[in-house]
């Protein structure tokens, strides 16, 4: 029920309008590897935002103590809040410095086929973004990039979230 | 079902990706060399509206699977009022008015995808980049309901927004 005072909306309007935004890119950029890069920096600059509502509406009582704690925050909260879905958390490292988010569902990308010259867009690469700039804000530097997408043909949807640091103090840098 | 700062923050980020896409490459598109600050505004709510017409075009398609037929063009303008604004915004468009020749003005006093901008902060003057989407969204919907029409945007008082549709005579 924490997701109960976040203002929801038919996710159509997003897909269409994410599906637009990849699809001007990429005729403006007609560089998949710039076209992935310029999806992250929008998830960043989203993330930076999209923390504060996270924190004010999630009512986690605290912060996240641990990188695990907040690779479950990320995937059974987060995701539910913004887009009604959950993601597993899997793959850990040895040191737990590392994770895997697996999507079984990914409303971005519903409707999508890659043409074959597309065929190394990570075509979901604002959730990296989104991760990265959001964790930045509470003090948590990561490295965050997909690995396997079932956009591209895999067998499953893998974000691939690499702890880096923590952060003395927050400057926000829109880029 | 998503949340809808998602949607409120991807425009924002539309807005300044399509900005930079357009800044980075205008060469590639046919602008040569330095492009002054109204061609390129022009260009970048070109590319806006017509983003935000193909989505329209194909929302309005899953709204109105089982619908009848529209009678007049009040009633297909009424349409977008209620159904696709409730669909989209989950509230209807605050006042419409027409002058029974072709214009219809259509006024959201509380336009959500205005709601992160105030007057204060002097982004007012970028506001017209940040609705070039959803004309194209109203123009495309419209165009898949048989009218083929203008749309244009203005923003007097944030955060309200009307919008101008001129319908295009057959």
């Amino acid at each position: 029920q924490a997701a109960g005072k976040v203002e929801k909306i038919n996710a159509e309007l997003l897909t269409l309008t994410y599906g637009s935004i990849v699809n001007q890119l990429l005729q403006d950029y007609e560089d998949v590897d710039e076209v992935n890069k310029q999806l992250d920096k929008m998830g960043y600059n989203i993330g930076l935002r999209l923390i504060d509502e996270f924190l004010a509406k999630s009512n986690l009582g605290g912060k996240c103590k641990t990188f695990k704690e907040t690779a479950d925050v990320i995937a059974k909260v987060g995701f539910k809040m913004f887009l009604g879905i959950t993601a597993q958390v899997t793959n850990w490292n040895s040191e737990q410095s590392e994770f895997s988010l697996i999507l079984e569902e990914n409303p971005l990308a519903d409707f999508v086929e890659l043409p074959e010259k597309f065929s190394k867009l990570w075509f979901s690469n604002i959730y990296s973004g989104v991760i990265r700039g959001a964790l930045e804000m509470v003090q948590m530097s990561v490295e965050c990039k997909f690995v396997r997408d079932t956009v591209r043909g895999d067998d499953a949807t893998e974000l691939r979230v690499i702890f880096k640091e923590y952060l003395e103090e927050v400057i926000p840098n829109d880029e | 079902q998503a949340a809808e700062s998602c949607l409120e923050l991807l425009n924002i980020e539309m807005v300044q990706a399509v900005t930079r896409g357009f800044i980075e490459t205008h060469t590639k598109h046919g602008f040569e060399g330095e492009v002054d600050k109204k061609t390129q505004d022009e260009e970048i709510r070109r590319r806006l509206e017509s983003m935000g017409f193909e989505v329209g075009q194909r929302l309005i398609d899953r709204y109105t699977k089982e619908r009848t037929q529209f009678e007049e063009d009040l009633d297909r303008i009424k349409f977008i009022c209620k159904e696709f604004w409730g669909a989209i915004f989950k509230k209807h468009i605050s006042n419409l008015k027409t002058n029974h020749r072709g214009v219809f003005v259509m006024q959201d006093d509380d336009f959500r995808w205005l709601c992160h901008f105030s007057d204060a902060t002097g982004s007012a003057e970028f506001v017209p980049n940040y609705v070039a989407f959803p004309c194209g969204l109203i123009r495309g919907a419209l165009a898949n309901l048989g009218i083929q029409s203008t749309v244009q945007a203005e923003v007097h008082r944030l955060p309200a927004c009307q919008f101008t549709i001129r319908v295009l005579s057959q």
